[in-house]
């Protein structure tokens, strides 16, 4: 059985992370080679790195944190942040990364997903799409959630899949920040429209919310962000309990 | 003159594989060159994007002829998800023959009730049913991580060492004398992964 993915995220600004963890053990919590080793030895199943600064400085040293990490951790790296052509999805792949995201830039211009799944596969893009709910409606946002778009999250999921993304990550801002569990709701709209892997993000809060964004929104994935970086719950606490409530995890 | 080759077909993860391999052994290269390959102790074949790419790769590069050639000389080659389907005679996912050194094709995984996602992706067990060099130190159900949409249906189901579920119970790693291929990632399996390529190392040395 295909075990469910617990998937840490770092948000990462000139090489340093950000939001770092609290745990006892990590002796600084701002270096994201310390840190995926702290998180590999917790059994994360992927790790997933995003470029805040997105400047070009920026972009240099996160090329460098790739490479530095990918020496060290052998699970799949997820890169995004700023990601606009296909050389800069490239560079990634060639640093160390398995998957390079796609936000803004796949909104702005939808070809480069096709251009970049073409190229590299579909298993290496992942398409990041941050909605909020509006009347019976999902809205996507782009540009970190700053800008409105006029597209509606249900049919754009279902474009991604067809325009060649192999995973979707989908970001409630509602929920996001909100602790009081995902969207629950929206996730199992889109499970249910594509046929590609989904990772859930925005809103845990809680073992509970975790394990209901799986059981109900059938989430292939967690992002955990927060939660875990601020030292709240280990990925063991998380694996211990979803597996106490029988779902499949790998340990 | 390098232990281990990578062969480089122009698409795969390759610097991923070299940065496995180099825990074990840091005399390996990323090449297409005939010397450096027949010179070679073992091979490894990655592969990611699709088995039409990566024949049309080996064509361009003249590959075809060294793996045979590298194959028939017994010394260990290990193959990695579409650098094991270019083994077969031929993929459901393209129009070009395979390499033809393992009968059989590769084919689509069935989407059974739209209960199961395509590509298969993420952690899942590796049940072993066979012994193999390769498997030391593994235990039998360790989660390895996929990602594939087309799965090897060998004829000869003797040379099956490894299967998987997903959907349908699958063909997950073969060996076939010296020719060892895995449908998973190996590099990005952990310390379970690498355990493969530290094996690797040992067999050819």
């Amino acid at each position: 059985m295909l075990t469910k993915r617990i998937i840490p995220c770092l948000d990462i600004d000139k090489g340093r992370v950000v939001k770092g963890v609290n745990f006892i053990n990590i002796k600084d919590a701002g270096d994201p080679t310390e840190l995926a080793e702290f998180y590999n030895s917790e059994v994360a199943d992927e790790l997933v790195f995003l470029d805040i600064t997105a400047t070009h400085e920026g972009r240099k040293t996160l090329i460098d944190v790739v490479k530095k990490v990918s020496s060290v951790v052998f699970i799949p790296l997820t890169v995004g942040g700023g990601i606009r052509t296909i050389n800069d999805m490239r560079i990634m792949l060639e640093a160390g990364a398995d998957k390079v995201s796609l936000n803004s830039s796949a909104i702005k211009n939808s070809a480069i997903i096709t251009d970049c799944s073409k190229e590299f596969g579909a298993q290496c893009v992942v398409s990041a799409i941050d909605v909020k709910k509006e009347g019976d409606d999902w809205i996507v946002y782009t540009h970190g959630g700053r800008n409105k778009t006029n597209i509606n999250a249900l049919e754009w999921v279902k474009n991604v899949e067809e325009l060649g993304a192999g995973e979707i990550l989908l970001t409630s801002m509602d929920k996001d920040g909100s602790n009081n569990g995902y969207d629950n709701e929206l996730l199992e709209k889109v499970n249910n429209i594509v046929n590609i892997p989904v990772i859930a993000s925005g809103g845990a809060g809680s073992l509970k919310h975790l394990y209901e964004a799986l059981k109900f929104g059938k989430a292939d994935a967690i992002l955990a962000a927060s939660i875990c970086h601020f030292g709240i719950l280990s990925i063991k606490e998380v694996k211990n309990y979803l597996i106490k409530n029988k779902i499949n995890i790998r340990l | 003159m390098p232990d281990i080759s990578i062969l480089n077909t122009k698409s795969a993860n390759f610097h991923s594989v070299k940065k496995a391999i180099d825990l074990y052994n840091k005399q390996n290269i990323i090449t297409s060159d005939i010397n450096e390959i027949n010179n070679s102790k073992g091979l490894i074949i990655p592969g990611v994007s699709s088995t039409d790419t990566v024949m049309q790769n080996i064509k361009d590069l003249n590959l075809e002829k060294i793996i045979l050639d590298f194959y028939s000389s017994g010394k260990p080659i290990l193959c990695i998800c579409v650098g094991m389907q270019i083994l077969f005679e031929n993929s459901e996912e393209g129009v070009k023959p395979g390499l033809g050194i393992i009968e059989g094709s590769v084919k689509k995984i069935p989407k059974l009730k739209n209960k199961f996602k395509v590509p298969h992706m993420g952690w899942n067990q590796l049940e072993l049913v066979k012994e193999s060099e390769i498997f030391k130190g593994i235990s039998t159900n360790t989660n390895f991580y996929f990602v594939h949409s087309y799965f090897c249906d060998p004829l000869d189901e003797e040379i099956i060492i490894g299967k998987t579920n997903y959907s349908i119970q699958m063909c997950a790693a073969i060996q076939k004398n010296n020719l060892l291929a895995v449908q998973f990632h190996p590099e990005k399996s952990g310390k379970d992964g690498l355990k493969i390529y530290e094996n690797f190392n040992k067999m050819i040395s």
